[in-house]
């Protein structure tokens, strides 16, 4: 019996889906950002600024996908912005962390593509 | 004619070859993570920047090893600011940076606050060292002995400031922060958003194929050499590449393009515009030989003729959304526009405290205590169309008590701000034709001119960058 709940336990380990989490963070600006994650099944997501910033916005990974986040932006004035991007497992650990910042002045548009762990 | 094109298409294909070649993926030295945020950053025509380490372990590792800044006592204090999570620290050149965090004050309501306390390196103030230096009936050993007793008996606090700043509407407000992010997914939404999920969908796939080639849940971590050694790899590394070189400069035109139209970048204007109030006070504590302590307060008030605010009301009165649509049409109402003229007005008054210092071996310095006053009106507006021509007005008014050179001291510049054209500007030395005429209370306030106009004024033109163009 104990030896069954130890191989369901990790099954679940595997199985479990995990947790992707988005936050962005500014200095000056005023930058604005949008965020499209794209799947290899269906559940691609789009997330807009007010939900990335300072979020966190979340979906659930399905371990049988594959993902990609590209990130869009627009600088008003001078700035920074920061896409911290996390994989937390189903235990609320984290399982990845990635961090991409983006420097820019007064009418840049930006584009970055992080691939998801 | 035929040899020409034949030549011509030579030429074309020899240069492209290079640009392949010059853009090879395979060549990059980091992982597919660092690839992907060089090529994409690349392709937005910005530079990738590194981040910086995070605070906590920019603090702790201190230079225990060596002088300066990192004192027992010092030390300590900036760890425990840094664990108890009360701000963030930094350390520049000859000081240590304390920022208080601002949330945690909150007092919304009544502005922004930032305050901050700066532990300064002390050393022995410049006018005692001077002194020191003017006694020429001392020999240079015997006046460097002097000196270098007065440094040893400073100590890790013996010159702290505290410095306050307060403005009512922050230098980012919240107002035009919103406009912008109403305005950006309104136009994202149609101009931006199907081209983005096709290429995350397109990454996903990438990820998806090479984490299976390469036996990994992690393909951003694999090294560029790793990948390209593979065959498969570097083929599905090499179609991604081309594929986000085709659509990433589209999507990024595209989309600047919409911007513009829908004056999503003429929200700076509204915010330079907004009538703004900011005070600044500093007091620095100096103890020893480091010098007089000093107080300051700066305050300043900045203005133009089109704001958020200025929108919001004019939406209220005529009815009107506050969206892109409506802000284009409150721009193209707004009659001095073109314009922009903006003031602002600053008021500085310095108190130093009188400072007295035994010297080993010689009769005390001493300094009595000073003031100075200073106000300054800052006026300046665009004309003949465009950004390319500006006049500014600047009209100072200094009294300083201690400086004969900037007592009852009034001086206004008017000047004339030619943006020059790259090829003129190369040409000329400079991007920017300034032209000023200046007037002063006194002859002896007015400086160098160009030319005479009397004792008082006179004309000066210089080439130059533009104005702030290293901020």
């Amino acid at each position: 019996m104990a030896k069954k709940l130890k191989l369901i336990k990790k099954m679940a380990a595997i199985t479990a889906p995990s947790t992707l989490e988005m936050k962005v963070t500014k200095t000056a600006g005023p930058v604005s950002t949008a965020a499209e994650v794209g799947s290899t099944g269906s559940d691609d997501r789009s997330f807009t600024d007010s939900q990335l910033t300072p979020g966190p916005a979340t979906m659930p990974l399905n371990p049988a996908n594959s993902y990609a986040i590209a990130w869009t932006g627009a600088f008003v004035k001078a700035g920074t912005a920061t896409l911290n991007v996390r994989v937390l497992r189903a235990d609320g650990t984290v399982k990845e962390k990635k961090p991409v910042r983006v420097q820019g002045k007064a009418k840049e548009v930006f584009f970055r593509l992080v691939l998801v762990p | 004619m035929k040899r020409a094109s034949f030549l011509l298409a030579i030429l074309l294909l020899a240069r492209s070859t290079a640009a392949a070649a010059q853009e090879d993926p395979c060549a990059f030295d980091g992982d597919l993570d660092s690839y992907l945020e060089d090529l994409t950053a690349r392709l937005s025509g910005q530079a990738p920047i590194e981040l910086p380490k995070e605070a906590t372990e920019l603090a702790l590792a201190s230079r225990a090893n060596s002088d300066g800044l990192s004192g027992g006592r010092l030390d300590l204090l900036r760890r425990a600011f840094v664990a108890l999570d009360l701000g963030a620290v930094e350390e520049e050149e000859g000081k240590l940076v304390f920022n208080f965090n601002p949330a945690m004050l909150k007092l919304n309501s009544l502005g922004h606050f930032s305050p901050r306390v700066i532990v300064h390196e002390p050393v022995l103030f410049a006018a005692v060292g001077e002194h020191i230096d003017a006694d020429d009936t001392v020999p240079e050993v015997e006046r460097t002995a002097r000196k270098e007793a007065l440094t040893k008996g400073l100590q890790d606090f013996d010159d702290t400031e505290l410095h306050v700043r307060w403005t009512n509407e922050g230098d980012t407000p919240e107002a035009g922060v919103e406009l912008a992010n109403r305005t950006f997914t309104e136009v994202y939404a149609t101009a931006g958003r199907a081209v983005a999920q096709d290429i995350a969908n397109e990454a996903a796939a990438f990820n998806a194929a090479l984490s299976d080639l390469l036996k990994t849940d992690d393909a951003g971590a694999v090294s560029i050499e790793t990948i390209c050694g593979e065959d498969a790899g570097e083929a599905l590394l090499k179609e991604l590449t081309a594929s986000l070189e085709l659509q990433v400069p589209k999507l990024i035109d595209d989309l600047r393009e919409q911007l513009s139209a829908s004056a999503f970048f003429d929200i700076a204007d509204l915010i330079d515009g907004q009538p703004r109030w900011t005070a600044e006070s500093s007091y620095r504590l100096r103890e020893g030989a480091a010098g007089p302590s000093e107080w300051s307060l700066n305050a300043r008030f900045d203005i133009g003729p089109i704001s958020i605010n200025g929108f919001e009301k004019w939406a209220r009165e005529y009815k009107k959304q506050g969206d892109s649509q409506g802000l284009r049409e409150y721009l193209e109402e707004s009659k001095l526009r073109h314009f922009l003229p903006n003031f602002s007005l600053t008021a500085k008054y310095t108190k130093t405290s009188d400072f007295e210092i035994a010297i080993p071996g010689a009769d005390p310095f001493t300094q009595p205590d000073a003031h100075a006053l200073s106000s300054t009106l800052n006026a300046g507006c665009y004309f003949g169309g465009g950004r390319d021509r500006r006049l500014e007005l600047e009209a100072t008014y200094d009294d300083v008590s201690d400086d004969p050179n900037r007592q009852d001291r009034f001086v206004s510049t008017l000047s004339w701000v030619e943006t020059l054209d790259a090829e003129l500007a190369k040409l000329a030395g400079g991007s920017e034709l300034v032209v000023s005429f200046i007037w002063a209370n006194k002859p002896e306030f007015r400086g160098e001119v160009d030319e005479d106009f009397g004792l008082r004024a006179g004309l000066k033109w210089s080439l130059g960058p533009k104005p702030g163009a290293g901020n």
